[in-house]
């Protein structure tokens, strides 16, 4: 048995572990219902949404400990919200109870999530050093490095110093005004440092069950090609223009037939024609929904809370320690 | 594919000269980098090894070249970076130009095509009024 001050931290870890998968199954249940709402909003807004949906259940956590272990620190543990709330012996902690359990898979799941990340961010970086390295015509007044390949691709990458490069496979296919197309929506990326910002958000996403993880990931790169998009737009005012560079650039990436992975994404579904059809569009979406999202929070964190309350007292009850 | 900083020069050189051995190898390296015949071979052969250089054998000595050409090995380098290392569709780290893969059918791409015409059209038509 851990007494004192350790006893309480592990009591809040545990406290935020059960918070978290309680906010994560509703914000993912949630998510399931509303996932094709989101194309409603103006892209920025779809990032921001994005963002707050990530950072919701460790907000949610917080709140959580701060319902349920306030009223037990302060002598006003006997208000009318302690009765509905409150986690039992808080200055107590079994190791060998579900409270240790429950702490054991939290650090198996947080630690194996932020370390698979970070090898993937180290790898990732080792190889685009690698490719610097390899390319022999890299002109640093040139923004966008021109890379000596018959590949069709333009992207950038680079978490705290994003690059931009496109291959000269490329630029030989493409007209001056579809260069400048392409160059401007990479400089975007690079700009509003688009690859720390995926891949931040990849790492809140990784907490979601895997399918919904998978769905958040790709809007929000969805979101961040159509912000991209939409800042060419300051240079060019014809949206046709990039509209057409796109479908050309697209078209160019494409795998012959017989050798292209099948893809279970409907045409009306494809990110390519959410991204046509958001810069053709006039009315570019609806803006941040503060209300909505408020009272969501708040429902979202208020359920997690009492499930977690409801949980600790159904199992103290099961097992009574 | 991840290669040490020895290999890379190696590799680099070996695209720059064509076929070499161990000890042509070394005897370039010595002056600027240092090291020892031995480091050079094992960097070689681990290079064998990664399908990057082929060898054939002449006397006591392999002579090592390339085994793929620079601009395959750097398309090579741009699809492992795009690819996420095979998790997802679309890299985390990476934000391209069309990275949301491109698998439509010519229909569909037809069929955006016309989209476009359509608000080009339109858009003509807006300003001739």
């Amino acid at each position: 048995m851990i007494l004192g001050y350790w006893g309480l931290s592990l009591n809040i870890l545990s406290i935020i572990f059960v918070s978290l998968c309680a906010s994560l199954i509703f914000i993912s249940v949630t998510i399931y219902f509303i996932s094709n709402s989101l194309n409603r909003f103006q892209a920025n807004t779809k990032i921001s949404i994005l963002w707050c949906i990530g950072i919701l259940p460790w907000v949610i956590s917080l709140f959580s400990v701060i319902l349920l272990v306030l009223p037990e620190l302060t002598s006003k543990s006997d208000t009318w919200l302690s009765t509905f709330l409150h986690w039992h012996h808080i200055y107590q902690f079994e190791i060998l109870s579900w409270h240790g359990a429950s702490i054991g898979v939290f650090c198996i799941v947080f630690f194996s999530v932020c370390l698979t990340k970070i090898v993937k961010a180290v790898k990732a970086n080792a190889q685009l050093n690698q490719l610097d390295f390899f390319i022999q015509n890299t002109n640093s007044k040139q923004r966008l490095t021109v890379i000596e390949s018959e590949e069709s691709r333009a992207f950038t990458s680079g978490l705290f110093r994003p690059r931009s490069y496109i291959t000269s496979g490329l630029s030989a296919q493409l007209t001056s005004q579809e260069a400048t197309v392409v160059a401007e929506h990479e400089l975007a990326h690079a700009r509003s440092y688009d690859p720390l910002r995926k891949y931040g958000f990849s790492l809140l996403a990784a907490f979601f069950p895997t399918f919904i993880a998978q769905q958040l990931n790709n809007d929000f790169s969805l979101a961040l090609e159509q912000a991209a998009d939409e800042s060419v737009l300051s240079t060019m005012s014809d949206e046709t223009v990039i509209a057409k560079t796109l479908l050309k650039v697209s078209s160019l990436g494409q795998h012959p037939t017989g050798s292209m992975p099948l893809s279970n994404c409907h045409f009306s579904t494809h990110p390519l024609t959410f991204r046509i059809e958001y810069l053709l569009n006039d009315n570019k979406g609806q803006s941040f929904p503060i209300l909505l999202f408020f009272s969501f929070s708040i429902a979202a964190a208020l359920l997690s809370t009492l499930s977690v309350d409801l949980l600790h007292h159904a199992l103290e009850r099961l097992f009574s320690h | 594919m991840n290669l040490g900083e020895l290999e890379k020069l190696v590799l680099q050189h070996i695209w720059d000269t064509g076929e070499v051995d161990a000890k042509q190898v070394f005897a370039h390296f010595e002056k600027t980098r240092g090291g020892t015949l031995n480091t050079i071979q094992s960097t070689l052969d681990r290079l064998y090894k990664k399908n990057l250089l082929s060898r054939e054998k002449q006397g006591h000595a392999y002579l090592y070249k390339a085994a793929i050409n620079r601009n395959a090995f750097i398309g090579q380098l741009i699809n492992d970076i795009a690819s996420d290392f095979g998790s997802t569709r679309d890299s985390p780290l990476l934000a391209a130009f069309s990275s949301l893969t491109s698998d439509l059918d010519n229909e569909q791409l037809d069929e955006l095509e016309r989209l476009i015409e359509e608000k080009r059209a339109a858009s003509r038509a807006g300003g001739n009024q």
